[in-house]
């Protein structure tokens, strides 16, 4: 059943190239679909499917854990969102076929098919992101993803050669306990791919023009989606198939990656660079807690991630179709907007504030200073660029001079999710624990790698 | 506790939606949450734990209190000048409910000692002000931004600080924290509390941390300046209050000079300095609301030297400033926005001889500066007079000099506004300008009122301070009805108050039995036979202090020191920018990535 979340997408995508029209109205129900199926299997959640019967070492293997379903719940529920604002319907077949990869992505257990599905989503986010005639910003993109996936693949030969096959549970196993140091090198390499679609600088030098580049669709999909979809790929890699650190270097460098990336935002003079600069920094953040490898951390980092994508949607979907824009005639817009720039600096109330609370709370804990300080300090960046759009939008002249500042309005349905989506915000700042029971729990679950092996293991694969 | 930040958080939902249908309701819902909150709080007894939505975590303190108490005057002058003000704002809705939510924010402050739950309410204190700072001033969305950041800097380190106690102590209750800090090593001791003073540092306005003071007091509406300063800005001073004397500051820290210890020493320095760059900025001001921004930034000086001393007499003191400054602080800023109701413009060298135009205007910022200028028989000697006879028994020479200059400067920068904007003479412009409506004259008049009453008869806000000071464990100030003791003597307001009214009355007698002076028109005057073109010209109120102002034209600034960091920090952004906007960069990228891997034999 499971399975029918890659497929049915990606057979309707194929099957309304003819009838883009049609493919529009398709996308939403398709989504829809895919949440009532995944929440019709929540009870079946902890299984593994084995497509065409052919045993995990030797076939393609799709796992399906919590983990998996609150990532693809999520993913699914962003998805939905997106295709009912979106109106553009070039895009629809591309986002077709990205959810069918994105599902594809969080349930597979095997690693030459998480970098086909990768690749799709790399493809796919580059028809996306040319919108509007950025051909340059997707170019920059292109080489970015297209050089980074090459590393991806050699990592999957590294794991075949050496453990005999492409499940990863088994190969990480087999690796794990004959050649760990191999299964570190594969890991880098993994982290580098992986790192570019994670935003973190220098790997994601390609942000700020893609995202900045106006279009309301490009960061809300590669932003609130692809990043967490890339999140969970790069948790279960580093978090549930091995025991070690990444090499330091790599911490180091997304530390400095939060706080460059920051005063990359500060310096702009564009609203849609400085949210990208800002959604490098976030990501750079959850990075950096997912690499301290310490559940209470990682718990927050994943409370941190989802409530970040959900601001970001609003600040994005806003950005996108308004530009800089005057909130005194568009007050629920403007509204949602402040909700949810306020929510993402960590002001309290919001949701964001207990993300930051949270994670600071569990590294003071762990006596992590140094990531609590760089996170501080971040925010307190954040916070004078976050309080200066603000105060530009609400604050800004009435009459519109030279067309800078329009009197215009986000359409209604979009106004509906932005303003939704802030008050959910609101709602999870009132009420955390709702949301932290949920990433304590999948914290748990992915540090678990003897509960992952034994559900296969369970099988009597080998 | 609980119900009053309820229905202040609720209120504020109300006064939006109320303010839609008819703008002149917010302020009213103000003031009726003010009066019932004040007489709430009143009945109830210091040292009461309540629940805050199902958690332990509100306390009142004596200490709370009195500052809770002190704001809901603040707040409810500022309701009731509202009625009438609300007119002039274009976004009266937004402004009533922010307004609602600020005194909601700043009362649960003072209502726990419980950190986090401090600093939601600081936060929330913080941006329902932050978003009224530039309603009526567009030159004011800078000095917003300016004020939410050097405030987040002292709130993020007091959050670091409570994060840090947390790991060690696992509570974040500052009573039970405070019981075992001198567990902890000294370095930690040290990072804690100076991160912890840095929050009401920023928001005291206390040097380094009082740039945004000028241009956010300068900018912001007419009324709110008020507030800021004779409210928000006290949240600051709370914090320090509370910090210093719920902490065991004086066994934590060795002691250094004048039976003061060191922390208190390097505090007290930094209230000097805050007194003369407050001082010495205030007498250069042409607009008369930054002109007393900085004299906030000098009170808050004084604040900080008197709740340093951590005594008998100049703890007591620093707190009864901080009632007389919100009062006069209040009085002019209101008195101010009075003005500017009637006249349109905060500069000095506009104005003149709007006395008799405004007479109630002009008696509430006399009185307003008398108090600030500590003169008797107004509650503001009595403050100044005890921090003095602090430092006087402590032998601390070089602060009494710093405090001396302060009250001789302070004489200097408040009759700035009163000579050019009330004195002097009336510019034809403004020919016709009435006194402001009764009901935005009522506040000034009521703190007129309280400003003598507590002058003469302080005992009331002294019951307050002395719980205080017994609550934490300083020996209590000692008074006797009027008469205030201290070691060097002793000091009775009503013979002062007496003495003064006969004074008073001698020179009444006199006025009216000597002959009247003869009032003549502007053109009726000297002038070599020319005819007089521009009256204007008559009013010397431009560069007013210029003869000192050049003494020290060309000291350095901290604002610039501050703008060009933030422009260091802006030109690294922009290095990243530059890296960002090349193609090539990615090319490079991946070769040096390629080469590292290569070098690293992976």
């Amino acid at each position: 059943m499971i399975t029918l979340l890659i497929a049915v997408p990606l057979a309707l995508a194929f099957a309304t190239i003819p009838l883009r029209k049609l493919a529009r109205l398709i996308l939403p129900v398709v989504v829809l679909a895919n949440l009532v199926i995944l929440f019709a299997l929540k009870p079946h959640v902890g299984k593994i499917i084995e497509l065409g019967s052919w045993p995990a070492v030797y076939g393609i293997t799709l796992f399906f854990d919590e983990v998996a379903f609150y990532f693809l719940s999520f993913v699914n529920m962003m998805f939905l969102v997106i295709s009912l604002i979106t109106r553009d319907e070039r895009f629809s077949i591309p986002l077709l076929v990205m959810n069918a990869a994105l599902n594809g992505l969080i349930l597979t257990a095997d690693f030459f098919n998480s970098f086909v599905f990768l690749e799709i989503i790399a493809i796919t986010s580059y028809i996306i992101s040319t919108d509007k005639d950025n051909a340059l910003g997707s170019f920059k993109y292109l080489i970015f993803g297209g050089v980074a996936s090459i590393f991806y693949l050699i990592g999957a030969v590294f794991m075949y050669v050496q453990g005999g096959t492409l499940n990863m549970a088994y190969s990480s196993y087999i690796i794990g306990m004959s050649n760990p140091e191999l299964m570190k090198t594969a890991l880098v390499l993994f982290a580098i791919t992986l790192l570019v679609e994670l935003k973190v600088l220098p790997f994601g030098l390609w942000v700020p023009d893609v995202y900045g580049n106006g279009s309301a669709l490009t960061p809300v999909v590669l932003g609130s989606v692809v990043s967490t979809a890339t999140v969970y790929l790069f948790s279960r890699l580093s978090l549930t198939f091995v025991d070690e650190h990444l090499p330091p270097v790599f911490y180091y460098t997304v530390l400095a990656s939060i706080v460059l990336s920051q005063l990359g935002a500060l310096y702009q003079k564009n609203l849609g660079r400085t949210l990208a600069f800002a959604s490098m920094a976030s990501m750079s953040t959850v990075v950096a807690s997912l690499l301290t490898r310490q559940e209470s951390v990682v718990s927050t980092a994943l409370f941190y991630l989802f409530t970040d994508a959900l601001a970001k949607f609003v600040l994005f979907t806003v950005y996108g179709n308004l530009g800089v824009a005057n909130f005194r005639n568009a007050k629920t817009t403007g509204i949602a907007f402040t909700f949810s720039s306020l929510s993402l600096v960590g002001v309290p109330i919001f949701a964001g504030f207990w993300g930051k609370y949270y994670l600071l709370k569990a590294l003071f804990e762990q006596e992590n200073y140094v990531l609590a300080i760089v996170v501080l300090v971040s925010t307190l960046i954040e916070l004078a660029y976050v309080t200066k759009w603000n105060i530009e939008q609400w604050f800004a002249k009435k009459e519109t001079t030279k067309g800078e500042i329009e009197n215009i309005d986000l359409p209604f349905v979009q106004k509906l999710f932005v303003l939704l989506s802030a008050l959910i915000l609101l709602v999870i700042g009132l009420f955390p624990q709702l949301l932290l029971d949920k990433t304590n729990l999948l914290a748990e679950k992915l540090f678990d790698f003897q509960l992952y092996r034994d559900i296969f293991f369970g099988k009597g694969g080998m | 506790m609980q119900n009053i930040l309820l229905v202040a958080i609720i209120g504020s939902v109300a006064g939006y939606l109320l303010s839609l249908f008819y703008r002149r309701l917010g302020p009213i819902i103000l003031l009726l949450i003010s009066l019932y909150a004040f007489a709430m709080l009143w009945e109830i007894p210091s040292n009461t734990a309540e629940n805050f939505l199902g958690y332990d975590v509100l306390y009142l303190t004596t200490l709370g209190k009195y500052f809770a108490l002190l704001s809901l005057i603040v707040f409810s002058a500022y309701a009731i000048f509202n009625i009438v003000w609300i007119e002039t704002l274009k976004t009266p809705h937004a402004f009533n409910a922010l307004s609602i939510l600020t005194l909601a924010g700043t009362l649960g402050v003072f209502f726990t000692t419980n950190l986090v739950v401090l600093y939601i309410f600081w936060e929330l204190t913080v941006f329902a002000s932050l978003f009224i700072v530039p309603m009526s001033k567009s030159e004011a969305k800078r000095a917003a931004v300016w004020y939410v950041t050097i405030t987040a800097i002292g709130s993020f380190a007091f959050l670091f600080a409570t994060f840090l106690l947390y790991s060690k102590f696992y509570t974040f209750d500052l009573v039970e924290i405070s019981r075992n800090l001198s567990q902890l090593p000294k370095p930690t001791i040290w990072l804690v509390v100076c991160s912890m003073l840095t929050a009401g540092i920023a928001k005291s306005g206390v040097f380094p941390l009082h740039v945004w003071l000028r241009n956010v007091h300068g900018k912001a509406p007419d009324t709110f300046s008020a507030v800021l300063s004779g409210q928000l800005v006290k949240m600051g001073s709370y914090l320090i209050a509370l910090l210093l004397s719920i902490f065991p500051v004086t066994t934590l820290f060795p002691h250094f000079y004048g039976g003061v210890n060191i922390l208190s020493y390097i505090l007290i320095w930094l209230g000097n300095v805050s007194i003369l760059v407050g001082t010495l900025m205030a007498i250069k001001q042409n607009d008369m609301k930054m002109l007393i921004a900085f004299s906030t930034v000098a009170n808050s000086g004084y604040i900080l030297i008197g709740l340093a001393l951590l005594d008998q007499v100049g703890f007591a003191g620093g707190l009864f400033h901080v009632f007389n400054h919100a009062i006069a602080a209040t009085m002019i800023f209101l008195s101010f926005a009075a003005v500017v109701y009637r006249t349109g413009t905060t500069k000095i060298d506009e104005l003149g001889g709007l006395i008799h135009r405004m007479p109630v205007t002009f008696i509430t910022y006399l009185v307003g500066i008398i108090s600030l200028a500590g003169i008797p028989p107004t509650s503001g000697f009595i403050s100044k007079w005890m921090i003095f006879q602090s430092l006087v028994s402590r032998g601390m020479f070089v602060t009494e000099i710093f405090v001396f200059v302060g009250s001789i400067g302070s004489f200097l920068y408040v009759f700035r506004p009163l000579a050019g904007v009330f004195l002097g003479q009336l510019k034809s412009k403004y020919k016709d300008v009435r006194e402001v409506p009764i009901i935005m004259q009522i506040p000034m008049i009521l703190l007129v009122l309280v400003t003598v009453f507590f002058g003469v008869f302080p005992g009331q806000v002294l019951e307050f301070i002395v719980g205080a000071q017994k609550e934490f464990g300083i020996d209590a100030f000692q008074y006797e009805g009027t008469k205030l003791i201290t070691s060097m003597g002793y000091w009775d307001t009503w013979i002062v108050f007496v003495m003064f009214a006969v004074g008073f009355l001698i020179a009444a007698v006199l006025y009216l039995i000597t002959p009247k002076g003869k009032k003549i028109p502007l053109e009726d005057q000297y002038t070599s036979g020319e005819f007089l073109h521009n009256f204007d010209l008559y009013h010397y109120a431009s560069r007013f202090y210029a003869f000192l102002e050049r003494e020290y034209g060309d000291h350095p600034s901290l604002e610039n020191l501050y703008a060009s960091l933030v422009n260091a920090l802006k030109s690294l952004g922009k290095g990243i920018d530059y890296l960002v906007s090349r193609t090539a960069s990615a090319y490079v990228f991946w070769l040096g990535v390629i080469l590292l891997l290569l070098w690293k034999g992976w």
